[in-house]
């Protein structure tokens, strides 16, 4: 793995030459994002019925299904491509700098997908912002639910917030390059831009990933989201100190696998984008894919084996019924597979491949979407309670439901690809250090 | 902090410091507290600049709320104000 000459030339490459590779994958995606559209106008205009997400009590099953596992997974992965970006500016680890553009847009992407997901589970969506902004003097008090939606608007605000400050150097330099089409876009982002503000901006970006990198893991998918599940003692699938680091190892582990792909396809969409994102990248994205999925195996081992052996009899209940569907084991094999695949690669046992990590990427991403969906459901169907005992029910994701998956992820991607003709979406100095750089995870 | 969050428990629901509260403004936001702080009186500093830093995030803040409030409107006018569109028990 040679280290490779990049240029700014190519950093604003795929601003200016659309490709046919470029339109095919645009049009996917919109087909995608339009049955999103028309799946939710057919729930808009006959209510959540035609979901298989219940009345709890009285239609038996779920009340939360594949919309808040799609919820969580999107906030993961959001969350955890974040930190990448504040570690590199944080702790200097100039050899990603490559991906810390790619990983706060994906933080904006997959944030703005989560909170989709939340609009479309609302019965009526209509009332959102008002009944959210009237109630919040009472309701911060007690609802995670409100902590929720504080914490998301505050992890969105200063993800944009940072990418803003930092993105002004990098248009005033490269503007010569960029197409003048897109002048009044870029004047607006260097609004009263000086270069003499630069070191101060710098200084600044360093007290936001500061301030993210406290929030994130400890806070925020390490805390207040998993507290929407881990403070309910009535479902004892979700409760207990155990849900917070799993939910933060399977944030970093589908964040790895999600800044690595992102990464991978415009690789493949680009010229020498090899040389921008260089072979080490990757690599490294990997090997910290298969640590975090290590400590997401671990975790489950853990709830496993405590919900096994004498647990309480809700815990044990919901266990015994995790242990037994296979789409519980799917999801393991999506994680565990991956993890061996890149041990093997670091062992020397098996070559390098970029083609692998690519399906090792998509794999932790979808065993993840699949671990947290079930482990809504399975919170819901074993509660504690025995009140809705006489109306037992089941969950299976309807059309309707798993269109919304569809939908997000052609979102995300047509998010990328309108982004990628506006902004260089790789920072200046990450071309400029690479003459410098050495390697090391 | 289980004393003090028991405390904050038995204050009136609307009134008084509630756990949330803590929680919210007392531990999450202590980061961002510090950032501000960071911005106005760290080195190197610029008050202009670092007031441009509360406008995006000010901005970003109405932004987000505003188009979303925006976006329910629309859906509210398509299929909850009796349109052809609205749900059946409307």
């Amino acid at each position: 793995m040679s280290m490779p000459d990049a240029s700014p030339d190519d950093l604003v490459r795929p601003i200016k030459k659309p490709s046919k590779k470029f339109f095919l994958l645009a049009g996917l995606s919109s087909v995608a994002a339009v049955i999103f559209v028309i799946a939710y106008g057919i729930q808009l205009a006959n209510g959540l019925a035609v979901t298989n997400l219940s009345d709890w009590g009285s239609g038996g099953g779920v009340t939360w299904g594949t919309y808040i596992g799609t919820f969580i997974w999107w906030v993961g992965i959001a969350h955890g491509g974040i930190i990448i970006s504040a570690a590199v500016r944080l702790l200097k680890i100039e050899k990603y700098e490559p991906v810390a553009r790619i990983a706060e847009l994906l933080t904006i992407g997959a944030l703005s997908m989560a909170g989709i997901m939340i609009i479309v589970h609302l019965g009526r969506p209509d009332r959102v912002v008002w009944s959210v902004v009237m109630s919040y003097p009472t309701t911060v008090h007690t609802s995670p639910l409100a902590w929720d939606l504080t914490v998301i608007t505050l992890y969105f605000v200063l993800t944009a917030t940072y990418l803003s400050l930092t993105l002004r150097s990098d248009i005033y330099r490269l503007r010569d390059k960029l197409p003048d089409i897109l002048n009044p876009v870029y004047s607006a982002i260097l609004f009263r831009y000086d270069p003499d503000e630069d070191p101060v901006v710098e200084r600044m970006a360093w007290w936001l990933a500061l301030a993210i990198i406290i929030l994130a893991p400890l806070l925020l998918h390490g805390g207040v989201i998993p507290w929407l599940f881990a403070l309910t003692s009535s479902t004892p699938g979700w409760f207990g100190g155990l849900t917070a680091p799993q939910f933060l190892s399977a944030a970093l582990t589908s964040a790895m696998g999600g800044v690595m792909l992102v990464a991978l396809v415009f690789r493949k969409l680009y010229t020498n984008w090899e040389s921008v994102i260089p072979d080490e990248v990757i690599w490294g994205l990997g090997w910290w894919m298969g640590i975090f999925s290590l400590i997401f195996v671990w975790l489950q081992l853990q709830r496993n084996l405590v919900g096994s052996y004498a647990a309480p009899t809700g815990v044990g209940k919901v266990a015994a019924a995790t242990q037994a569907n296979p789409v519980y084991w799917v999801a393991m094999l999506l994680i565990i597979l991956p993890l061996a695949y890149v041990a093997f690669q670091h062992f020397g046992i098996l070559n390098f491949s970029l083609r692998g990590m690519a399906v090792a990427a998509i794999a932790v991403i979808l065993g993840v979407l699949i671990e947290k969906t079930l482990f809504t459901v399975e919170g819901l169907l074993y509660p504690a309670t025995r009140l809705y005992g006489n109306v037992p029910g089941s969950y299976v994701p309807t059309p309707i439901e798993l269109a919304s998956i569809l939908g997000t992820t052609g979102l995300l991607i047509l998010f990328f690809m309108g982004v990628s003709k506006l902004i260089p979406i790789v920072e200046m100095k990450a071309v400029e250090h690479h003459e410098s750089e050495e390697g090391g995870d | 902090m289980y004393a003090l969050l028991q405390a904050a428990e038995s204050l009136d629901m609307y009134a008084g410091i509630q756990p949330g509260t803590i929680l919210i403004f007392g531990i999450v936001l202590v980061p961002v507290y510090a950032m501000i702080a960071g911005w106005f009186g760290g080195k190197p500093r610029d008050a202009g600049v670092a007031l441009l830093g509360v406008g995006y995030i000010a901005t970003f803040v109405a932004s987000l709320w505003g188009g979303l409030f925006v976006l329910s409107m629309i859906i509210y006018a398509l299929f909850f104000s009796g349109g052809p569109m609205s749900p059946p028990f409307l």
